[in-house]
């Protein structure tokens, strides 16, 4: 049972989807459901975060002024209205409807290591709910896949009813080969444009360093990096002796893991993932680690709210 | 430490078998990996000798098959254990009052001990019915642990089962025979009133096969008391083998006197005037008008019991609530109770202690007529059934086995209470409980039957009448009328068992053997969880 689970019964099987199609497994109807509230929802989230308490860069654009509010504790000073204040002798502050421009960039691993164990239909749904909560934020939302040593935009949108076609284009690109992220990191981060919102959706394994995140300092960057920690490889059962085939290399070894093997390969995993966190952290991203287990809902109030 | 089935013990063979398939079911299997970026430098299956040497649910399947091979095989450990016991069975009852009775046990002994080696004990077991079947003496010898089994008895059987050894009770080889048959015993008597007023006594003689040429035997009727006034005599020729009638008449003037010494109750003796081997079917007891019993209930009698009693006794209706005063009498007491006087009691009954462990009855064993499986504890004799203080002494410091036959079956009841003392439980226990059943009244009304003899008309009843196969001096087939019982000492303590330990052991086992994959399953998955969610 342990050797069905670790071989991938949880992983989607490929399947032909057309242009057009939805895989209903990535996709299912409650995903659906659940992706058509995210406009919604957003702001519902938000306001249940105290005032003061979130930590944003800005509540709008600079020219877009759509009137004042009384001051709340955490405002930015420079919204201060001080001709007002001078004049009434009230603390207000200007507000300003959001820019449309901000870009939101999303962009998964594509390796064959991310069909194993549930994590594609996870990162899948992750990528896509970013890919929604970004358009409903009245930004432009984009999403890219690297894979193969390349890093290919998939789909790109700023209405809600575009959020489809990066379903679709979801649908149809299925994990396979390696992401090259020595490669293909560069590259994206070479194209960002300042001040991007930008998520980086991987299972990390990858021998990469974890320096190559440091291109996206200076550039006002912030974002996330996404991190689906499937329990089978960052804290594997004592699955006995086996004969273990790499999903991305094909490579094969004779292993025997029992359960010391297993507490090793779990401390190996953290001490992996710790290094990519602090590595993100530097550069002014997020570490954000989901379990391929965790409902959508929860995976999109995380989103809202740990994104910055 | 030994064995009581020591083939249980082949079980062990299967080790190697759930050795060998244990490990091919851990073979390595292929497995697809996410990645190998965290198994570098991780040992490989084929160095993995060391890693696999201790496997826990390996060892527990071993651990769990080897307790069951153990507990297949009865292992006992004790001072019962440590002593080898050869249990001999010695067909005894009336046969011990036949001459050179002692003589031919104790050669037979002697040969038995010359055959074991020295340090093996003999549990000698004394069967005290009378003609018990081979099957039954068989059964005795096969009860308990013993090294070696042996049965004493007049008749061997034609095809005796293995396991079992089987020796001559050889009465022949020490008989000092006198002339004309060996033995001659009265195998039936009647009682038929005479047209003047009188009694004509018939008797039945036989004569046993053994001996040479014919002999005159003389049959003596003589009146009530040991030294009883003769009545009438009268003698028959006997032939060895052969059977002979003698009809003896009393006068009325002889009946009215038998009648003014004992009211009620006429008392005669029919005796022979002759001294063979077998004294015990020598004489008869006639009594006139005993044709119910008084039951006398034990105060400390368990209320249910009693009651049930006092309801057959009524139920059957020759059996009714009484006192000491009139004969004859049944008493009842409770197990482990000091009986009366021994002398005065006929027949006892004692039940099972409420919530002794019961003894499973089958339902064709229950009571009738014809085959009454009366409670009779060890001695019969004279006549009586009674319950002798050296039987209740071996009750209480040894092993008593008691047991009845339905057919050709034997049913040992055997109840071992803790302290390694054996008690006998009574027909009134098993399941169902005799006493919740229909049959306690006749059962009561066999035991009547028992105490006061057979009818042998005119209102008369027999009492120490013989059946006829005692005086022949060999089985004629059947046994004594469905009871038996045996006694003996203990040759040791009681081992102690480990069969049930083993059992559950063996089932923990493997039980932890299932539980061990699960658990390191659960621990994985949790750990894992966690892992993914720091």
């Amino acid at each position: 049972m342990n050797a069905r689970r670790a071989s991938g019964t949880r992983s989607t099987p490929r399947r032909d989807v057309g242009a057009g199609a939805l895989d209903p497994e990535l996709f299912p109807a409650s995903f659906l459901r659940l992706l058509s509230l995210v406009p919604a929802a957003v702001p519902r989230l938000h306001a249940g975060v105290a005032d003061g308490r979130r930590a944003v860069r800005g509540e709008g654009g600079r020219f877009l002024f759509r009137g004042h509010r009384a001051y709340r504790p955490g405002d930015d000073l420079k919204r201060v209205d001080w001709n007002v204040a001078a004049r009434l002798g009230r603390v207000v502050v200007r507000q300003l409807d959001p820019e449309r421009d901000l870009v939101t960039e999303v962009w998964l691993d594509g390796s064959a290591s991310m069909g194993l164990h549930g994590v594609r239909v996870a990162s899948a749904r992750l990528a896509a709910l970013a890919f929604a909560i970004a358009v409903a934020g009245r930004g432009v939302a984009r999403l890219g896949i690297l894979q193969g040593g390349e890093a290919r935009p998939l789909a790109e949108g700023r209405e809600p009813g575009e959020v489809r076609a990066a379903l679709e284009r979801l649908s149809a690109t299925p994990p396979t080969g390696r992401a090259e992220l020595a490669q293909t990191l560069p590259r994206v981060v070479r194209r960002l444009a300042r001040g991007t919102r930008f998520l980086l959706v991987s299972d990390l394994l990858t021998r990469t360093d974890p320096g190559v995140l440091h291109g996206l300092a200076g550039r006002a960057v912030r974002g996330a990096l996404v991190h689906v920690r499937a329990p089978e490889v960052h804290a594997p059962e004592p699955l006995g002796a086996i004969v273990a085939q790499d999903a991305e290399t094909g490579e094969s070894r004779r292993l025997l893991v029992d359960a010391r093997v297993a507490a090793e390969v779990a401390a190996r995993a953290q001490r992996h993932a710790d290094l990519w966190a602090h590595h993100a952290r530097s550069v002014g991203l997020r570490y954000l680690p989901f379990a391929p287990s965790e409902r959508s809902e929860d995976v999109l109030r995380r989103l809202v709210l740990e994104v910055p | 430490m030994s064995f009581a089935a020591p083939l249980g013990l082949l079980g062990l063979l299967a080790l190697p078998g759930i050795w060998w398939l244990h490990r091919r079911s851990r073979a390595p299997r292929a497995v697809t990996v996410a990645s190998l970026l965290f198994f570098t430098d991780l040992p490989s299956g084929s160095a993995t000798r060391r890693a696999r040497r201790f496997d826990p649910v390996l060892a527990l399947l071993l651990l769990g098959a080897a307790a069951a091979a153990f507990a297949a095989a009865g292992p006992q450990v004790g001072r019962g254990a440590s002593r080898r016991m050869a249990r001999v069975v010695v067909e005894s009852g009336w046969l011990r009052g036949a001459r050179g009775y002692e003589a031919a046990v104790e050669s037979a002994l002697a040969g038995i001990r010359a055959e074991l080696p020295g340090d093996v004990e003999l549990d000698v077991v004394t069967v005290t019915p009378t003609a018990s079947s081979p099957a039954y003496l068989e059964t005795l010898a096969r009860l308990g642990a013993a090294w070696q089994r042996y049965v004493i008895a007049r008749v061997l059987p034609a095809a005796p089962r293995p396991g079992v050894r089987w020796w001559p009770l050889d009465l022949e080889a020490t008989w000092d025979l006198p002339p004309g048959p060996a033995n001659v015993g009265i195998v039936a008597v009647g009682v038929v009133p005479t047209d003047t007023g009188g009694l004509r006594v018939q008797t039945t003689l036989e004569a046993s096969r053994e001996g040479r040429g014919a002999a005159d035997v003389t049959v003596v009727v003589t009146g009530p008391g040991s030294d009883g006034e003769r009545l009438v005599a009268g003698t028959t020729t006997l032939q060895p083998g052969g059977a002979a009638g003698l009809a003896l008449e009393l006068t009325a003037e002889q009946r009215t006197a038998v009648d003014a010494h004992a009211p009620g109750r006429g008392l005669l003796r029919v005796a022979l005037g002759r001294e063979d081997v077998l004294p015990a079917d020598d004489t008869v007891d006639l009594e006139a008008g005993a044709e119910t019993a008084a039951l006398l209930l034990d105060p400390g009698l368990e209320s249910e019991v009693a009651s049930a009693l006092r309801a057959a006794a009524e139920a059957g209706g020759r059996m009714r609530l009484g006192d000491a005063a009139r004969g004859p009498w049944i008493h009842v007491i409770r197990l482990g109770e000091t009986p009366p006087e021994a002398a005065g009691v006929q027949a006892l009954v004692v039940p099972a202690p409420s919530g002794h462990r019961g003894v499973a009855v089958p339902a064709r064993a229950a009571p009738v007529r014809s085959s009454s499986p009366l409670v009779r504890d060890l001695a019969a004799e004279a006549g009586s059934v009674r319950l002798s203080p050296a039987a209740l002494d071996a009750a209480r410091g040894g092993t008593m086995l008691l047991g009845w036959r339905d057919g050709d079956q034997t049913w040992p009841l055997l109840v071992e209470l803790p302290g390694g003392v054996l008690l006998t439980a009574s027909l009134l226990d098993g399941r169902p409980p005799l006493r919740t059943t229909p049959f306690l009244p006749l059962l009561l009304d066999n035991l009547v039957d028992d105490v006061v003899g057979p009818d042998i008309g005119a209102g008369w009843r027999a009492h120490r009448l013989r059946p006829p196969s005692l005086t022949r001096l060999v089985r004629t087939g059947g046994g004594p009328r469905g009871v038996a019982t045996a006694e003996a000492a203990p040759a040791s303590l009681p081992a102690h068992r480990l069969r049930q330990p083993l059992l559950g052991l063996a089932a923990l086992a493997l039980l932890g053997a299932w539980l061990v994959p699960v658990a390191g399953a659960l621990t994985g998955r949790a750990r894992g969880l966690a892992a993914a969610r720091r």
